[in-house]
């Protein structure tokens, strides 16, 4: 059978969806994860975007708009990608209850597209079958279908249209091929008759949900969608938020559940067995598989990547390659984003009259925020390599290697993912720990978290490792920045590990339990796709530059400057600049943190960029920034890394920070708690309160104890060993 | 008539007063997001956290 391109939705031609107030057409894009849903999302809504949360839960909402062939504005709605409708998870909640036009500040859709992968048919009918039965307007997207062919898996959009009651259109999102008939098939779908459901259950099971079914059309839902909540609430343990209230509803079905039991039937698996056993016939009727006996290209890749011993070799090595590119392609970039602040501070500084308004821009604006925004190459540079990991199936197989390790150590599969989003910020990643079910485990996911290594340190590492680590080879291919790089994130990640091992055998004692997870084929990733979610994280970066870190450069700018001391006549500049710091609110503060950090190798301007890192861990570069932009009397001279370089300790007159001072410094900011954010929404996921207080000091106590008993046995052990 | 240098410390201690005020304004937020009870609007994230908020 060959799979033919267009559906009945091409040839029907009945009259377009009514739109409502404001002539908008209000869609919601629902399907499993991993059918390419985004894809097509971006596909059809380009770079207009909104992204949000719904109100009241964590799970990220995001809205576009296209315009459809006669120029009406279409709202699309990318619902979280779920198997089911089972509720049981907050996305799968959200997703019902936007569906049913239950969910709060959300528009009712007018036409829901339910994303099909071609690949995985039998599956994705699940939820398809489901959401069909909500009596909305319809539409399916049968997606990737050149990979189902290339897998051998002919699907015919005609009888699989007439099997299931609604359009459906055959689309490859990534080349946005059917997005056109897909549009039409939209525009037209609320002209349609709505699907219902294509199966019958048993006469007493129908009989026993039957009162269910009444109990909620009295509480205003269409039959159909009646039908479909009450046999899926058969297997559910509790009925929802959405469902609190229809009155009578736990009742009617805790009675149905007894009477289906009495019947010989398990209520439990009821609608799956019932469901999979009609979708089985469907996929029977409308798919043709032409075995070649051949494996596939994912099937040879996957023979390696997800080999024992070649596996995790394999990860670390692409994290090497990573993070040796985010250091050799940079650099260019680098030095012309400092070439481009030193000119700006030059002319800033030729135009206005000596005075404290150009020391405040010139020292404290663009030597604070500049000695951050250098590292913006390097930003974008990681966020591109982690989209293509992404978009090209990688990262689940890293999730996959990974999980040997997270049980191993007493964690759940599921905390693999909030870990990974502690890549890129501890804070979301805390939240999406909602998704674990066991509170021990959440709590040691929680714990552990905010030891993988984030964005926000990468300017600290950075400017270290390029003003102290060589770019010497290493084995031939690597050099060592870049290794010293991936050494960090490395300490950190294992660190998270072996603390969580620590949290399960003592304070959480519990049992580990397996990740289920789907492997999707690999992917070209899509150019759009990558420039959309690199463009988003980089613009994040320079607003985060030009809100928080602006305001702290300009407060640290102050303190650094005010109250002001009068050098004795003959002072060289700089020494009258130095004395000037010295005596300074900052100075002075320094001066008290100072006997707190020496140990570490630390000088009190260090202490300074660590305390005020607080707010934000890149804090501690434009603190610098700041400190060496007052603290030298030279308007050009030269970028913040050469200045830390030349530093000399006044006391000895030896240079102040050695190689050994930066990594103890770098392996300080691995295990420090130094965000204020983190423990914020530490203090509400753990309980809020006292509880969530006691947790987060706890937590706050223990890496900043790990941070500075790390940071001292690098700077000790390391000098009896002979570095400097 | 105030002179220029005058001139340039009354801007300066204007700008100061207003990135203290934001820096406050950031950190009376952070406590508030902590205090708020899990499930509510999630506020307190870093500006870059990428949760949409």
């Amino acid at each position: 059978m060959d799979v033919v391109e267009a559906a009945p939705a091409a040839t029907h031609a009945p009259s377009p969806a009514p739109a409502r107030g404001g002539g908008v057409l209000h869609v919601a894009l629902a399907g499993n994860p991993n059918t390419g849903k985004s894809t097509l999302f971006n596909a059809l809504t380009g770079m207009r975007q909104r992204v949000g949360n719904y109100s009241g839960v964590t799970v990220e909402r995001v809205e576009g708009r296209y315009r459809d062939a006669e120029g009406r504005p279409v709202s699309v709605l990318d619902l979280p990608g779920t198997y089911s409708l089972s509720a049981s998870s907050p996305d799968e909640e959200i997703a019902l209850s936007v569906l049913l036009g239950r969910a709060a500040g959300v528009d009712a859709p007018d036409v829901v597209v339910i994303v099909v992968d071609a690949q995985n048919l039998e599956r994705n009918l699940f939820l398809a079958s489901q959401v069909l039965e909500l009596g909305i307007p319809a539409v399916i997207a049968l997606n990737q279908v050149d990979a189902a062919r290339a897998a051998g898996i002919g699907i015919d959009p005609v009888e699989l249209t007439l099997e299931l009651g609604a359009p459906v259109v055959a689309t490859v999102a990534t080349r946005g091929e059917g997005l056109d008939l897909l549009k039409q098939a939209v525009n037209r779908a609320a002209a349609l008759p709505p699907a219902t459901r294509q199966f019958e259950l048993p006469a007493e099971v129908a009989e026993a949900l039957a009162p269910v079914e009444e109990c909620l059309a009295r509480g205003g839902f269409n039959p159909s969608a009646a039908a479909m909540e009450a046999l899926r609430l058969l297997a559910v343990t509790q009925i929802g938020p959405h469902l609190a209230q229809v009155p009578g509803l736990a009742a009617a079905v805790e009675t149905a559940r007894a009477r289906v039991e009495a019947a010989g039937l398990t209520p439990r698996s009821l609608e799956a067995e019932a469901r999979y056993g009609w979708i089985s016939e469907v996929v029977e009727r409308t798919t043709e598989r032409t075995h070649t006996g051949r494996k596939t290209l994912t099937d040879r890749v996957d023979a390696v990547a997800l080999h024992r011993v070649w596996g995790p070799v394999i990860f670390v090595l692409l994290m090497a390659l990573v993070f040796q590119s985010i250091f050799t392609w940079a650099e260019p970039l680098i030095g012309w984003v400092e070439g481009l602040f030193n000119l700006l501070g030059g002319s800033v500084g030729a135009a206005l009259p000596a005075g404290d308004l150009r020391s405040l821009l010139v020292d404290g604006v663009i030597a604070g925020v500049g000695s951050v925004l250098v590292f913006l190459p390097q930003i974008f540079i990681l966020f591109l390599f982690i989209g293509i990991l992404e978009d090209s199936g990688y990262m689940a197989r890293a999730a996959f290697i990974m999980d040997r390790f997270m049980r191993s150590v007493g964690l759940h599969g599921r905390s693999f993912i909030p870990l990974l989003s502690g890549y890129a910020c501890a804070v979301p990643g805390v939240m999406s720990t909602r998704v674990i079910e066991n509170p021990k485990d959440r709590l040691a996911t929680i714990m552990v978290l905010p030891l993988m290594s984030c964005s926000a340190r990468i300017p600290v590492y950075t400017l270290l490792i390029g003003a102290f680590i060589p770019p010497v080879a290493v084995a031939g291919i690597f050099n060592l920045q870049g290794v010293t790089l991936l050494v960090m994130y490395l300490l950190g990640t294992l660190t998270a590990l072996a603390m969580a091992a620590v949290f399960k055998k003592t304070l959480l004692k519990g049992r580990a339990r397996p990740l289920i997870m789907e492997l999707p084929p690999y992917r070209l990733p899509s150019v759009r796709s990558l420039a959309l979610s690199v463009g988003h994280r980089s613009s994040m970066f320079l607003r985060k530059a030009g809100t928080v870190i602006l305001s702290l450069s300009i407060v640290l700018w102050a303190l650094a400057t005010y109250p002001k001391t009068h050098a004795a006549p003959g002072t060289p500049p700089q020494v009258a600049q130095e004395q000037q710091l010295a005596h300074s609110a900052l100075g002075r503060m320094g001066h008290v943190i100072e006997p707190a950090v020496r140990p570490l190798g630390y000088d009190w301007k260090i202490g300074v960029g660590i305390v005020s890192s607080l707010a934000a861990r890149e804090v501690f570069v434009s603190t610098m920034g700041t400190i060496y932009g007052v603290g030298s009397a030279d308007e050009t001279s030269g970028a913040l890394r050469e200045k830390l370089q030349r530093e000399r300790d006044p006391r000895t007159g030896l240079i102040a920070y050695t190689p050994l001072v930066a990594v103890g410094l770098m392996v300080f900011y691995v295990y420090a708690m130094m965000c204020m954010s983190t423990v914020a929404v530490v203090v509400r996921e753990t309980g809020g309160g006292r509880t969530g207080a006691k947790w987060a000091a706890f937590q706050f106590a223990y890496m900043l104890a790990l941070a500075y008993g790390a940071a001292f046995l690098v700077y000790h052990g390391g000098k009896l060993l002979g570095f400097r | 008539m105030m002179d220029a240098q005058m001139m340039q410390t009354l801007v300066v201690g204007l700008i100061v007063l207003a990135a203290l005020a934001y820096v406050g304004r950031r950190a009376w937020r952070t406590v508030a997001a902590a205090r708020t009870p899990q499930g509510g609007d999630a506020g307190g994230c870093g500006s870059d956290c990428g949760c949409g908020h």
